[in-house]
């Protein structure tokens, strides 16, 4: 019988956290922050305790069953057919996010690093290479994970070292000087950015026994916030309000950055960047079909990992001749609707049913 | 009258039960580890034996018998010519069994035989044989058998006195402060060479025949209570399910023991020093040694291991820490920076510094080919003249590759077909790629494969293949040890001996075999 995978707790919150890092520079834009781009620290810190409240639920479903991710949860609380419902809709949640983040890469290549290269080959590449990595397994994806997380790290430490003497601190407005109106939009995108909640859902049952989901949630998201705390902080302090309106300010920020003879180190966050691109859509496009292979098509992986492949591929096409659709996505209160849906909403009623399930047999088992 | 004719009758019955006895009956052979094969037992009729012997010599101009009559019985000794010391063979059993008187008492056949291999013979390394497979098999390993007419057994004694090549440093793994012996072609020196550094009990050698018509020998050797038994077990499995006609070289069974046939990276070591054998089988792992070979097997391997020296461990910790770094520099600028080079200079020249990129351009400014097409160009020539120094005799290697490092270097730029920035790339690119010897393979693969993605796809076409490189090297393992352990999956403690040589207070504490890397999916048993 064939091992099942296992990855570690800090190798869980590594890939997590690449995921999260990952959107850390592209969707700001959108906000249109201009002067009052200092609110979204507030937003940032709001995100942060947002997180662990909208994570409860999750939480709460891990801990009842141990081992469990949510789609098992799920066909253990209300059977067969409920759970392969569930599996289908965070399959298709999975394949959309997927789609964005490739359409977003695509966009950016194109404009930015290689015009002379088209869209579609730039993402059949991409493509390739993430089912490549998915077809290898999650332990493989984890593993490449963790080394990618520390590379991103390194290349944030390097960045952010050559560029604390260009700090201007006058860059730092009072805060809500304009009113909440940005910091608000700030928590939207920061909260869609957190869909990493989910993907803890459907990792759980690969990561080894023993290990709390709270604990390794909360490392994630304390990892993640104070970085990207950090980042906001110099966005906002070394671009300006330039930066708030630049599409990729962390691409910018490390344009600007010098060391040495190198007059700029975008090279190295692009890397990382990219790395980053390449491992997220990797990762998901591996649960969106997880989610599938728990109902039972275990046989059809590698066709199942190839057709999410296709679709992931002919929908960032069409997004990415799309940009302002892209960037409308991550800032819109229907994608965040769409989000709470899969992060609080079906835990919450798998939770709701497991209760009062818990409490009939309990009741029956009094009378008998 | 009546009792004469009832010992005749006795006689005849116990003739024919004998003879009943040796028709169709078998035996089985002496002990060989793990198998039980049957053969055809030997006749009590010497002119039966020889006539069988020497139809399956028929045609072998080297198999030579020597026939001899001692204590009035008819016997022979067979051997493969210049595969016996046959002074030894003279002094220890010709000249004794010539003079034999054995003693009084001594009737039968089996008697004289018997006083014959407890006291007349003396030789260290003496085995009785059963069959005509065991005959077989102990001529052509270099013994001499002694056949004896009556008695349906042998002696094979040990005499080998084939030449072999002298115990030397290996050509390609030299130390500067570590042991200039080398493994050579015989299997029974190799083992002694293990034996001589590990002198425990524990350390077993288990022999094995491969090779249907070659039946060449390998040792597997492992050290007990260190060893994974799943792991031990699945080597032998292995061993077993080779199918093969001949085995010459180590390299021929390598292949059965991969886990990842198709990767680029081997989970299978190989060394050429036993004292680099026994530091890796007393980490856990297991050895083949194969027969006529100098080159061992080792596994797990993992990709730590290729810039593991024995060296790193004679040398202080900062210098071996130094060095250490260094490897693992050389192998990624040998697979990455020609690609590098490529990709900046084509697609991303505004990340060069100014003064350097002025100077670049220069350089390139007449060249009529594109970075990428100099870039492999130079990188197959560079191949084409290795390959020309290796396999020619060594003066003209020697001018090879002065009239390539001409070509390369002098004419071609002074033509101006290349520019001088990709010569110093191809020259670093050589020169960092035998920093690894076992990762060259490997390493010009890479380095074609980065080549090809720069000229595509510039810095995006490079990382496209860091992450598939990534991807790959993260889901090989070997022998359920992930091949990346102990970097990813990380363990701190495992990290001591990795990046960071620690010094030998640390490195003595507590030893890390194989089987205890991080992510390792064997399962342990109690050994």
């Amino acid at each position: 019988m064939e091992k099942k995978s296992y990855i570690s707790a800090y190798q869980a919150v590594m890939l997590l956290f690449v995921g999260r890092i990952m959107f850390s520079s592209s969707y700001q834009a959108a906000i249109q922050a201009e002067n009052s781009f200092q609110d979204l620290l507030i937003s940032v810190v709001i995100t942060f305790i947002l997180n662990f409240i909208v994570a409860i639920p999750i939480l709460s479903l891990l801990k009842r069953y141990p081992q469990n991710d949510i789609i098992e949860g799920g066909i253990n609380i209300s059977g067969r057919g409920f759970g392969s419902f569930l599996a289908i809709l965070y399959s298709l949640f999975f394949i959309f996010n997927a789609t964005v983040i490739a359409g977003n890469f695509e966009n950016f290549f194109t404009a930015t690093i290689v015009p002379e290269v088209k869209a579609y080959f730039s993402g059949l590449l991409l493509i390739i290479v993430c089912l490549y990595g998915a077809v290898k397994g999650i332990e493989s994806i984890a593993r490449f994970g963790s080394v990618v997380a520390v590379i991103y790290i390194l290349t944030f430490i390097l960045i952010v070292s050559c560029l604390i003497q260009r700090i201007d601190w006058n860059e730092l407005r009072p805060l809500l000087y304009n009113g909440p109106g940005i910091m608000l939009r700030g928590v939207i995108m920061n909260y869609n950015m957190s869909i990493q909640i989910v993907a803890l859902g459907i990792l759980m049952s690969n990561i080894v026994p023993g290990k709390s989901p709270f604990k390794t949630f909360a490392a994630w998201n304390i990892l993640s916030t104070v970085i990207f705390f950090i980042l906001e902080l110099m966005i906002i302090t070394v671009t300006g309000a330039y930066g708030a309106s630049d599409i990729y300010p962390v691409r910018l920020l490390a344009s600007i950055a010098q060391i040495s003879v190198f007059e700029r180190l975008d090279i190295l966050d692009m890397i990382a960047w990219v790395l980053n691109i390449i491992l997220t859509l990797t990762l998901y496009i591996y649960l969106a079909v997880a989610c599938l292979l728990k109902i039972g098509l275990n046989k059809h992986r590698r066709l199942l990992i190839f057709v999410s492949g296709v679709i992931v591929l002919l929908g960032s096409l069409y997004f990415s001749s799309d940009f302002p659709i892209l960037q409308s996505i991550m800032v819109s209160g229907y994608y965040s609707l769409i989000n709470t849906i899969f992060i609080v909403i079906i835990p919450l009623v798998l939770l709701i049913i497991d209760t009062v399930k818990g409490k009939v047999l309990q009741n029956a088992n009094k009378n008998a | 009258m009546v009792i004469s004719v009832a010992v005749s009758a006795k006689s005849i019955l116990k003739y024919f039960a004998s003879k009943f006895s040796e028709i169709g009956t078998v035996k089985k052979s002496s002990p060989e580890a793990g198998s039980a094969t049957e053969y055809t037992q030997l006749k009590r009729s010497l002119l039966d034996n020889m006539t069988y012997l020497q139809g399956e010599f028929d045609g072998c101009a080297d198999f030579v018998s020597k026939e001899l009559t001692t204590c009035n019985r008819k016997a022979i000794i067979i051997s493969i010519d210049n595969m016996v010391d046959k002074l030894t063979l003279t002094q220890s059993v010709l000249t004794p069994l010539s003079k034999a008187e054995p003693p009084m008492g001594l009737m039968t056949d089996d008697d004289i035989f018997n006083w014959f291999r407890d006291s007349l013979l003396s030789s260290a390394d003496e085995k009785e044989v059963f069959s005509f497979e065991e005959v077989e098999s102990h001529i052509m390993s270099g013994y001499a058998v002694f056949l004896m007419d009556g008695v349906n057994r042998g002696l094979a004694f040990g005499l080998q006195g084939f030449k072999y090549r002298s115990i030397d440093e290996p050509n390609q793994e030299t130390a500067l402060r570590g042991s200039r012996e080398g493994f050579v072609e015989p299997l029974r020196i190799n083992m002694m060479l293990v034996r001589r550094r590990i002198k425990n009990p524990n350390l077993k050698f288990e022999i094995y025949k491969v090779g249907n018509e070659s039946k060449t020998e390998i040792c597997l050797t492992y050290i007990n209570g260190v060893v994974e038994e799943e792991i031990l077990n699945e080597v032998r499995h292995r061993i077993k399910t080779i199918n093969i006609d001949t085995v010459f070289a180590s390299g021929y069974i390598q292949k059965n023991f991969q886990d990842c046939p198709y990767s680029i990276f081997s989970t299978v070591g190989t060394t050429e020093r036993p004292d680099t054998f026994c530091g890796r089988i007393n980490e856990g792992r297991i050895g083949i040694i194969v027969d006529n070979t100098p080159l061992a097997l080792t596994m797990p391997f993992l990709f730590i291991d290729n810039f593991q020296n024995i060296d790193d461990y004679a040398v202080g910790p900062y210098y071996a820490t130094f060095t250490r770094i260094l490897k693992y520099l050389a192998f990624f600028t040998s697979i990455l920076v020609p690609g590098l080079y490529v990709a900046i200079g084509s697609f991303h020249q505004a990340y060069i510094p100014s003064q350097l990129l002025y100077t670049l351009a220069q350089a390139e400014e007449a060249t009529p080919f594109p970075l990428v097409f100099e870039a492999l160009l130079m990188q197959i020539v560079y191949e084409m003249v290795r390959e020309a120094g290796l396999r020619l005799p060594k003066q003209i290697g020697f001018a090879i590759n002065i009239v390539g490092a001409l070509i390369i270097g002098e004419s071609a730029v002074s033509a101006g077909l290349i520019g001088a920035p990709m010569v110093i790339i191809v020259a670093i690119t050589a020169t960092t790629t035998l920093i690894i010897p076992t990762l060259y393979e490997s390493g010009v693969v890479l380095r074609f494969v980065f080549i090809i993605l720069a000229g595509m796809a510039g810095m995006y076409g490079i990382i496209l293949g860091i992450a598939f490189l990534g991807f790959h090297l993260t889901s090989i393992k070997s022998y359920e040890v992930p091949y990346t352990a102990p970097i990813s999956p990380f363990n701190a403690r495992a990290m001591r001996d990795v990046v960071v040589r620690a010094p030998w207070t640390i490195l003595s504490k507590r030893k890390i075999a194989a089987q205890d890397m991080p992510g390792s999916n064997v399962d342990k048993t109690q050994s």
